[in-house]
């Protein structure tokens, strides 16, 4: 391990930038706070972006570790024990001056701070605790703040810095259990699900419960027959500060997914959410949630001088993908369980990209799996804000998505049955189904639509895709185009819509030659 | 037909429909125009519209008590847009929606509306990205200072979200193509100022050696994936013309300019 001395800010942030930059999540949405008078910063419930890097990726916060130094061995991990890179540790003091000065200039909308492990999880979680206890109270800092959780931390810890966070998110890494043995010996399934349960529960505990994140809220609207559904509806409701055993309620775990891979499940029979109220393994009497005690204290002192909430914003995950050789199918439906049970705001995708030399990972030399990444993402908001659930999308006969195809172009194609659409009958639901209409073009549609007629170029300024939707509706009972509804001809019609666009996912840093056919519509 | 021309300022247009409106001939056709926008036509009538802040604000006001704020909100923004036929758009939406009601929001199958629409998401759309993308310099008397080219007026929508957030700061948002600024300060708020470009102008040559810039380029080269490099993704999302006034995008001289 290098250990260098006497570095200046300007090293260390060049090292603790770097050694962060794997961490896919930079978003600052889901708190809305306003300015306080005396006190700097605010945040906008949609999140803010300043900038984008050279990859095309957002900034939207100063993301940093506190030290790279780490006693973890991961071997997918740049920072890992045995890897030879310099190492370096902010001061609480340093981070809290650079993000103060940072978002004076408006070059960030607050503080993504991470960590390697410093000697021990608990040790390294008190450090960050003390750099966000002296930016909110000592800075008076009133921006965004995304906390990384260390798997093996200390719950005391944990629950203290969550009510000075908008957001935490503790990484999944793996998306198997098995794959997570081998390639993280620090880590397990249980020590990182712990403080993801642990977090679920501080949010329940706020007044009004935790807030849904999206896949709750569309599902929500729409009241489709699910059997979590009902609790979803009532813990929501009713969840009021420690009221423990509202919360507990909420931990029924879905079987189907479970019981059909397995996924979530510790080797060894440990189970996610078990049947009994688990509170009392996690959450030893006398602890801030349940009995009140020290931690109110703390709560109400918050320099907005308000009560503060618990993780306000909600938390996120992240899995490496391509690194152990699972399938989509099982990443999608790591993916569903995580939102349903632990009430994810967002799970994020890492195509894996190969930074050290450890033979037991496969080689990237094409780079990461962009498309592969790109799908996933495609899928995820399928789950989130359409209404798909993961088996219709990939399933244990199609374990992978096509990579010619987007998902939902995909599924279309294998339901045609239900297709063409009429515009002006079909529900909402129905619509955000159809191919080249999004969430904003389907409300725009239901909307407008009762007061008089659409036409194909209404739709086209509504935002409607119409190379992708024509295929599938009908306006005024017309298509746009005399299509047939076969799959063999619509396939053809798509993959050409979209060769173009998967070439360049796959291939980011190239540019492509222009085509006179395609990019000016010569014909 | 008769022919408003207003000058390009929310008063103007707005006195525009109001003069308009009054127009004492019944159903002679009536088009408002920006007084520079190219060549007069034959047959018209034009006119000159004098900017009368008293019919303006009863216009705004009409607006508001009986379309409802969303609706004066859809006008203010496109009262900002950078758009030749602003006006017309204006005036055609509101005669509309005079005599529909507050919910001609919803007919997005009308063309008056979806041109509203339209011009309305042209400037929030610059508006959202200039929340992220203005940046500040400090100077040695502490002062921030940012400078801006927007496409469409941008200082009156930003002044506010900056205010709230900077309010413990003395800073100044100065738009160099109009020479507008917005000057904030803890104790006095935000005011609008036109026609100090000089000292601003001297004032950003004084903060182009803030430090904390060469600070911001070195995170914003590390945090980069290389085996990751997307040019069109970034200029997708990080339009060129934002980058003149972007600390990050600026390595021969520091600082803003």
């Amino acid at each position: 391990m290098v250990i260098q001395e006497g570095l200046t800010v300007k090293e260390k942030l060049h090292i603790l930038a770097d050694a962060a930059k794997y961490d896919v999540a930079c978003t600052s949405s889901g708190s809305k706070r306003a300015g306080v008078s005396g006190r700097l910063g605010s945040a906008a419930e949609a999140g803010i972006c300043h900038s984008f890097a050279a990859d095309g990726r957002c900034i939207s916060l100063l993301k940093i570790l506190l030290s790279n130094e780490c006693v973890f061995d991961c071997k997918y991990c740049v920072n890992r024990a045995s890897s030879d890179v310099p190492r370096a540790t902010f001061t609480p003091e340093e981070i809290c001056t650079l993000t103060m000065e940072f978002y004076k200039r408006n070059y960030i909308e607050g503080l993504f701070l991470s960590s390697g492990v410093v000697k021990s999880p608990s040790h390294t979680m008190s450090l960050m605790y003390e750099t966000l206890y002296l930016l909110r109270f000592k800075y008076q800092f009133m921006g965004y703040i995304h906390v990384k959780g260390i798997p093996g931390a200390d719950q005391g810890v944990l629950e203290r810095i969550g009510y000075l966070a908008d957001r935490m998110s503790v990484n999944l890494e793996l998306p198997t259990s098995e794959a997570l043995k081998r390639l993280a010996p620090g880590k397990t399934r249980k020590t990182i699900l712990e403080p993801m349960r642990l977090i679920r529960r501080g949010m329940e505990s706020n007044p009004g419960g935790a807030a849904p994140g999206a896949y709750w809220t569309s599902r929500m609207r729409w009241g489709e027959a699910d059997p979590l559904l009902a609790q979803k509806r009532a813990g929501f409701s009713t969840c009021i500060p420690g009221d423990g055993v509202n919360a507990g309620r909420i931990f029924a775990d879905d079987p189907g997914i479970r019981a059909k891979t397995g996924l979530l499940q510790e080797n060894g029979g440990y189970h996610l959410d078990t049947a009994e109220d688990p509170s009392a393994e996690i959450l030893p009497s006398g602890s801030g949630f349940l009995s009140g005690g020290s931690f109110r204290l703390e709560r109400s002192w918050l320099p907005d001088g308000r009560l503060s909430n618990y993780v306000p914003a909600g938390q996120s995950t992240q899995m490496i993908i391509g690194a152990a050789g699972e399938s989509d199918y099982q990443i999608m439906a790591v993916s569903e369980a995580l939102y349903r049970n632990y009430d994810m705001k967002r799970v994020f995708y890492s195509g894996f990209l190969k930074t050290t030399d450890d033979s037991s990972l496969p080689d990237t030399p094409g780079g990461p799996p962009l498309l592969r990444e790109h799908r996933l993402y495609q899928a995820d908001w399928l789950l989130r804000y359409y209404g798909f659930q993961t088996e219709e999308l990939v399933n244990e006969k199609h374990p992978n998505f096509n990579l010619l195809l987007d998902p939902k172009c995909d599924w279309a194609i294998q339901h045609l049955e239900q297709f063409p659409v009429e515009v002006m009958r079909a529900p909402y639901e129905q619509l955000l189904r159809v191919p080249g209409i999004g969430v904003k073009s389907a409300q725009r549609i239901v909307k407008s639509r009762r007061f008089g007629r659409l036409d194909y170029d209404s739709l086209k300024r509504m935002g409607v895709v119409l190379k992708r939707a024509h295929y599938f509706i009908t306006c005024q009972g017309k298509l746009m185009l005399p299509v047939k509804i076969e799959e063999g001809y619509i396939t053809r019609g798509l993959m050409s819509v979209e060769n173009q666009e998967n070439w360049q996912i796959s291939h980011p840093d190239q540019y492509r030659q222009l085509s006179l056919f395609a990019d000016f519509s010569v014909r | 037909m008769l022919v408003f021309q207003c000058e390009d300022q929310a008063e103007s247009i707005l006195t525009g429909v109001y003069d308009a409106w009054a127009d004492p001939v019944p159903n002679r056709e009536i088009r408002l125009v920006l007084s520079d926008d190219g060549q007069q036509e034959l047959f018209c009538e034009y006119r000159k519209v004098k900017t009368d802040d008293k019919k303006a604000q009863k216009v705004a006001e009409s607006i508001v008590r009986k379309l409802g704020k969303w609706i004066w909100s859809d006008v203010e923004f496109v009262l900002l847009a950078d758009a030749a036929d602003k006006a017309q758009a204006v005036f055609s939406y509101l005669r509309l929606a005079f005599s529909i009601g507050p919910e001609i929001r919803q007919q997005l199958a009308r063309p008056e509306v979806m041109r509203i629409c339209e011009l309305v998401r042209m400037v929030s759309r610059e508006q959202q990205h200039l929340f992220g993308f203005v940046r500040f310099a400090d100077t040695p008397e502490g002062i921030l200072i940012a400078q801006l080219e927007p496409r469409h007026r941008q200082i009156p929508l930003l002044a506010g979200h900056f205010a709230e957030r900077l309010n413990t700061e003395r800073f100044i948002l100065y738009d160099k193509r109009r020479r507008e600024a917005a000057v904030h300060s803890p104790e006095h708020g935000w005011y609008l100022t036109m026609g100090e470009a000089d000292g601003i102008e001297e004032m950003i040559r004084c903060s182009e050696r803030d430090g904390y810039a060469e600070l911001w380029q070195v995170f914003f080269d590390s945090i980069a994936i290389a085996q990751r490099t997307n040019p069109r993704c970034q200029q997708n999302l990080l339009p060129m013309r934002f980058r003149p006034h972007m600390t990050e995008f600026r390595r021969d001289k520091s600082g803003i300019g």
